[in-house]
């Protein structure tokens, strides 16, 4: 069939195929300036909400108020099941649930009292860096209290869009260094599912 | 001068020497994992200073594979080789870090599997990573300072955002 096809009648499929990638290509970049957008965004209402809390303020109060802006950025629930590694599978789904309430609250009182200062940080983020899969790479700079520090989010789409899976701050990986906490805890009580349970509660403890 | 018997004793020592040469040798060569009893990944870093192809590959502690070619990628990051035992499946969210045996150590590659059902493939690239760090970067940080444009605005009140190592899960 396509032998039939004169030299002139490939012309609406070239144009058809290059239309095509054009507009892939576009939408792509699109998604990620749009993931750029969202994420930035995100942290600057979190940052503006926290600005205008008194440091001492107790980090639970702190975290009702800006948990509905993170859970618009991070997908709490791939990152709890990124960071128990082996563990999430030893967890029933009840279980399962229990740890992303449990980890998301963790992360969020652990990060959220670091930001209550006098001085506003000053960000910057940089374009998108695509890493195939889905994934996506946003390295930002954050200059606060005189020092400058290299963040790099790690996002992934979901149904709700792109959401921040890891976060990798000085080349150390949130979800890699809660990971190793989380393998020592289960090597120490082998079969337990509870002990990790207790142990996101124990932290929660002020 | 020389006897026949003192001339074959000597050859007889060096023929000996060379077989324990060789033997060492293979010896030595057998103990790596062979590139036929491995599989390849791929994994994206940022910076991978100090790694060296060959350099170990470890989990846990132990030694699963090796590190193959280091090559530039079209981002500018550093995609690292990974031969891995074959008998070895590691999850699709196994992580890959770079640390150093010691501060001033040989460098290797840590890897952390996860707990996905689904199996890295041959070929497959890891993007959760971790780079090395930059020790003497760290230190020219600490004698010098860092890069501070709103250092007229700042207080002299310490830093309180720590690097995600330094926060523990149990207080």
């Amino acid at each position: 069939m396509l032998q039939n096809l004169k030299p002139s009648g490939f012309a609406p499929i070239v144009a058809l195929v290059c239309g095509s990638s054009i507009s892939l290509a576009a939408s792509a970049t699109n998604q990620s300036s749009n993931a750029k957008a969202v994420l930035e965004h995100g942290v600057r209402d979190a940052i503006s909400i926290l600005e205008k809390e008194k440091s001492g303020t107790a980090s639970s109060v702190l975290s009702k108020k800006v948990r509905p802006i993170a859970e618009k950025i991070f997908n709490f629930e791939s990152i709890t099941r990124k960071a128990l590694g082996q563990s999430w599978k030893d967890l029933s789904p009840e279980q399962q649930k229990q740890a992303v309430a449990l980890f998301s609250e963790i992360l969020i009182r652990k990060y959220v009292s670091h930001f209550v200062t006098d001085n506003k940080p000053q960000l910057t983020f940089l374009s998108p860096q695509d890493l195939g899969n889905g994934r996506l790479e946003i390295s930002s700079t954050t200059l606060s209290g005189g020092n400058s520090y290299s963040v790099i989010y790690r996002l992934e789409t979901s149904s709700t869009g792109w959401r921040v899976y890891d976060v990798n701050i000085e080349g150390v990986s949130l979800v890699s260094n809660y990971r190793s906490q989380f393998d020592s805890v289960r090597q120490r009580s082998p079969g337990n599912s509870e002990a990790l349970l207790q142990a996101m509660k124990d932290s929660l403890q002020p | 001068m020389n006897s026949p018997g003192m001339e074959r004793a000597v050859g007889l020592f060096v023929i000996g020497g060379l077989l324990c040469l060789g033997y060492f040798a293979f010896q030595l060569g057998s103990s790596e994992i062979r590139p036929s009893e491995t599989y390849t990944i791929e994994a994206r870093f940022n910076s991978v200073a100090g790694l060296n192809p060959g350099a170990q590959i470890q989990i846990a502690g132990v030694p699963v594979g090796s590190v193959g070619k280091l090559s530039l990628g079209k981002d500018f990051s550093a995609l690292v080789e990974l031969r891995i035992r074959k008998d070895l499946q590691l999850s699709a969210d196994t992580m890959a870090s770079i640390r150093s045996h010691g501060l001033l150590g040989d460098q290797y590659v840590s890897l952390t599997p996860g707990g996905d059902d689904r199996l890295l493939a041959p070929g497959e690239r890891i993007t959760d990573t971790e780079s090395s760090v930059d020790i003497l970067q760290l230190l020219g940080r600490f004698a010098f300072g860092s890069v501070n444009s709103d250092k007229k605005t700042s207080s002299p009140t310490p830093e309180k955002t720590p690097p995600a190592e330094e926060i523990p899960l149990k207080p």
